[in-house]
């Protein structure tokens, strides 16, 4: 068995713990005077700033489509479609795929060698006893209504064969409204296998690690307003953050306390300038 | 097995995100010292420079003006984002940081051509972040807040390149749409976030009434007509240039538009984009 396919084998486990947080709902919180935006991806250092990204700070409403992201190892789409406007976002995401087909790259899976051996002995052990047996009793019982769609006989036959995109999605819509959210997700699959999202509450994290934190639907406000976000994940304290598919909903605009500014008065100089 | 599975996604963008960190530690943010630039200028006060109040060592910085270039100046995050109108001018010589409590990188005089007026891009715990009027184009630095007079613009400016047209808005609201001329394609005017950064009269000039310097430059002309290539909106003798891409990167306007925009205030955000 390659590593590469247990890589997305074990990533395959991890991604059913969080979709059981994915949420079509909403939660409402406190608006403040902000902006509204809205950006499709953010990966600190990768894409960031993050694309596409539009603003809103005059209520006047701002669009802006991406085709596709910058070349990187986790994140793949073929459409962002980013609305902010006045009180209201939207992010639109076409053709999602989380860490895309292909696999990782050859240094990353030398770095998870130590986290995935244990893995590959399991699964290896796991496909040759019993491809057929139910998952659902290794797993958590808050995960059945995902694991028992799944087989666990395809997902040993795809560990043999190698890693399709370990998410994927053919449509990811969050959008704000004021102080409430929502989130919808079309035709989710795990490893390529269709899969039927229940209802969970938002903001429900993932016990991975104590240094990483992934939520999906994440729901907040703040000074910025209220924002909700298709799948958050901070590590290292918020050193490093991926988010995909952003909303931000301010209220209208407060006016600032400062004094207004002056109407400027020309000078007499000379400053050649282009032309 | 299985919960030793669970984290390997959470894994994966750890060590993805810690990689992409690593090959990009030589980005753009990097505090340096503060270099002098073009000096050949007659407006302002190009050449002067003040002492670092950092460190122990006399460290010479130059002023931020728009014949100087400023080495080291963090970039423009958001170079299409909007603000909210706030603008500062120092009321006394002040350090300009790549970061806030760091490095001094450069000065910033009250003022310049005229009297200095900045926008606000940032704000943290006292110090406030600012677009810079030196090169290079999207150059911002971090001010101390004690040192600033705070005031609003009301004002927007957006010059959109591929239609050739301005637009002044006013709390959101556009109050003013306009033909424009723009530099033609060997020397293209710079799309990004930059500000009205004078207002001046030359009597050696005869194509403008009123020249309004902004805080870009041309980023295929290091001079022009022996200034230091900084892009300007001013009118032009005939209006067949309204509406074509023939200027060395200036934004030539009809006289209308000239006259309305010399009543906006200084420090007033100008966003340029390709639409």
């Amino acid at each position: 068995m390659k590593r590469r396919a247990l890589a997305g084998m074990g990533a395959t486990v991890g991604s059913l713990t969080a979709a059981t947080a994915l949420l079509i709902g909403a939660v409402s919180g406190h608006a403040s005077p902000s902006p509204s935006e809205a950006y499709g991806a953010f990966i600190t250092g990768v894409i960031d700033p993050p694309q596409p990204h539009v603003q809103s700070t005059d209520g006047t409403e701002q669009s802006d489509t991406l085709a596709e992201l910058p070349d990187n190892p986790l994140l793949d789409l073929r459409a962002a479609t980013v609305t902010a406007g006045d009180g209201h976002a939207s992010v639109e995401l076409a053709n999602v795929e989380i860490v895309p087909s292909g696999g990782l790259p050859p240094e990353l899976e030398e770095a998870l060698q130590p986290l995935l051996d244990p893995v590959e002995s399991g699964v290896t052990q796991l496909c040759a006893e019993d491809p057929t047996q139910d998952l659902s009793g290794e797993l958590p019982g808050e995960l059945d209504p995902l694991t028992e769609q799944l087989s666990s006989q395809q997902l040993c036959d795809v560990a043999e064969g190698g890693t399709p995109a370990l998410l994927s999605a053919d449509l990811i819509t969050v959008a704000c409204e004021g102080d409430s959210g929502t989130f919808e997700i079309a035709n989710l699959r795990l490893l390529g296998q269709e899969i039927e999202i229940p209802g969970p509450d938002a903001n429900t994290e993932i016990p991975l690690d104590p240094l990483v934190n992934i939520t999906f639907n994440k729901q907040f406000s703040d000074d910025d307003g209220f924002t909700t976000q298709a799948m958050a994940v901070e590590l290292a304290e918020g050193e490093f953050e991926v988010v995909l598919a952003s909303a931000t909903c301010g209220t209208a605009q407060d006016e600032p306390e400062e004094p207004m500014a002056p109407k400027p008065t020309p000078v007499e100089t000379q400053l050649p300038v282009t032309g | 097995m299985l919960s030793a599975a669970a984290g390997v996604l959470a894994v994966l963008v750890v060590l993805a995100g810690l990689m992409w960190m690593i090959g990009s530690s030589d980005g753009a943010e990097h505090p340096g010292r503060a270099q002098q630039g073009e000096q050949d200028g007659r407006a302002g006060q190009p050449g002067r420079s003040g002492q670092s109040e950092t460190g122990t060592d006399t460290v010479e910085l130059v002023d931020s003006t728009t014949h100087t270039t400023v080495e080291g100046a963090p970039v423009d995050p958001a170079p299409r984002q909007g603000t909210d109108g706030i603008i500062v001018h120092p009321l006394r010589p002040t350090p300009v940081h790549a970061e806030p409590g760091g490095e001094a990188i450069a000065r910033m005089t009250p003022t310049q051509i005229s009297d200095t007026w900045l926008p606000v891009i940032d704000e943290r715990d006292g110090w406030v972040r600012v677009l810079l009027p030196s090169r290079p184009n999207g150059s911002t630095g971090w001010l101390r807040g004690e040192d600033l007079e705070r005031a609003f613009t009301p004002y927007t400016i957006r010059v959109h390149l591929e239609s050739m047209t301005l637009r002044l808005l006013f709390r959101g609201d556009e109050i003013g749409s306009w033909p424009i001329g723009i530099g033609k394609a060997d020397t293209p005017t710079p799309a990004g976030r930059t500000f009205l950064l004078g207002s001046f009269t030359d009597a050696e000039q005869q194509f403008s009434p009123v020249i309004l310097p902004l805080g870009s430059h041309s980023d295929t002309l290091d001079d022009f007509g022996g200034g230091p290539g900084t892009v300007a909106i001013h009118t032009w003798p005939t209006e067949d240039v309204l509406g074509t891409a023939t200027s060395h990167g200036c934004i030539r306007v009809p006289r209308d538009a000239l006259d309305r925009l010399t009543e906006v205030p200084l420090g007033t955000l100008v966003l340029v984009d390709q639409q």
